[in-house]
């Protein structure tokens, strides 16, 4: 038989236990009230005036191995890195169609460009863009000298890239073409003349 | 009782003190042991005699291209490279495989392997679509930037003392193709490790055409080639042995 004082004191406890619980999920959810409303105040997207522009892209054809440039209208913001971003996608978009002229994998994309300077940038893409590339020599050049080809006629100043997959550094993009080097653009611009 | 002998907070620091230290002093667990075996390179120590290094592209987990449902670029790569060598030395010229195994080797590796040893020429072979016939590549220096300091030299930029003779060797070689009825083109490409090799470097590329593929796993074809090859690095002998 448990004793009666202890059956008082068991029944204070789990009393006091039930109110607390109670009064700690009030004070919860009075926070969460209170923070809400700054941070919507947080999110709000910055206006970014973009507007739609005719821009050259440079697209390889793997049938006939060449490069080739084309006109292609996109929105584009007035920042640099946005910008910069927009006109890759535009190429990327060439390929990612079907019948494509230069197929890539599904996913393949630009994450961020990161403007490290005036004059060099940081291409981040998916990881599906390096995943999923044909291997080739010829492949993977033709892609990179169509992208920093486009990338520099259309966003001025930029004269170093370097290319990183998902935020690190690869080797190369499918086996074979470099990807560990800051590529100067008059020296791209040289090579891309080789398929033009 | 008993546990106030420990209540001072000097004992109880020495307590834990003493748990870390037998717990960093205590029996280690066995690491599992590399699995995998250490890659076949090429060791030979470098010798007085200029040779000629080549470099069957991937091999190992790194598979290269896929160029058909029993066609991996690695094997034809592996292939081609020891009728090269068959053909070098039977001109009497001194040839070396950087791999001559279905082995992983990173491309620091490959690159370390033939400056070490000092190979007067490097070429590296590749096997890629599109199109038909034989691609013959010279480096191209995409980054020129850190200068040799001394007898330093930028690893990236290894080739930059280099890069005429390797466009140079390149047309030559594809001249050699050409004259054996191949289709041949060249370009320059920023392939690794071409820019990281301290010596004349070319890579050569069979264009894969789907439709030619029994052709090109051939005899015929590949002994065609790797007979251009070797045709034209003799003919150009006494320039590549006069090092640097």
């Amino acid at each position: 038989m448990i004793p009666r004082h202890f059956q008082i004191t068991i029944a204070l406890l789990l009393a006091a236990i039930l109110i607390s619980g109670f009064y700690i999920i009030r004070l919860t959810h009075k926070e969460q009230a209170k923070s809400l409303p700054r941070m919507e105040e947080k999110l709000t997207a910055p206006t970014i005036s973009a507007r739609p522009e005719h821009i050259q892209v440079l697209v390889a054809y793997d049938e006939d191995r060449a490069l080739r440039w084309r006109e292609a209208t996109v929105t584009l913001p007035n920042e640099r890195n946005l910008r910069a971003r927009e006109v890759l996608r535009a190429v990327l978009a060439e390929y990612l169609q079907h019948p494509s002229p230069h197929p890539l994998g599904k996913g393949a994309d630009i994450k961020d460009v990161y403007m490290i300077n005036n004059e060099t940038v940081l291409i981040d893409t998916t990881a599906q863009f390096a995943d999923s590339h044909p291997s080739g020599i010829l492949l993977e050049e033709m892609t990179i000298c169509s992208l920093i080809e486009t990338l520099t006629a259309n966003v001025p100043g930029i004269t170093k890239i370097k290319f990183v997959v998902d935020g690190q550094e690869r080797d190369t993009l499918a086996g074979h073409v470099d990807l560990m080097s800051f590529y100067q653009s008059s020296a791209v611009h040289e090579l891309a003349r080789e398929f033009q | 009782m008993r546990w106030n002998k420990f209540a001072h907070p000097a004992s109880r620091t020495a307590i834990v003190f003493c748990a870390l230290l037998l717990f960093a002093a205590g029996p280690r667990r066995q690491l599992p042991q590399e699995s995998q075996p250490a890659p076949e390179i090429n060791q030979a120590h470098s010798t007085a005699t200029p040779f000629v290094m080549i470099d069957p592209g991937h091999g190992g987990d790194d598979n290269g291209a896929v160029l058909s449902d029993k066609l991996l670029e690695k094997d034809l790569t592996l292939a081609l490279a020891r009728r090269l060598k068959a053909e070098l030395q039977e001109k009497g010229i001194t040839a070396r495989l950087l791999r001559d195994a279905d082995v992983t080797l990173s491309l620091e590796q490959r690159a370390e392997t033939a400056n070490e040893q000092h190979a007067a020429l490097y070429v590296v072979l590749h096997a890629g679509m599109p199109g038909r016939g034989i691609r013959v590549y010279s480096p191209a220096n995409v980054s020129p930037g850190v200068a040799a300091a001394g007898k330093f030299l930028p690893w990236d930029n290894a080739q930059a003392n280099y890069l005429s003779r390797s466009q140079a060797l390149a047309t030559a070689v594809a001249g050699a193709l050409a004259r054996k009825n191949l289709t041949v083109s060249t370009l320059s490409t920023p392939l690794r490790p071409l820019n990281n090799i301290n010596a004349p470097a070319i890579a050569v590329e069979l264009a894969i055409d789907p439709a030619d593929l029994q052709d090109i796993v051939g005899q015929k074809f590949q002994t065609a080639v790797a007979s251009g090859i070797a045709a034209e690095i003799a003919q150009q002998r006494s320039q590549w042995e006069k090092q640097p």
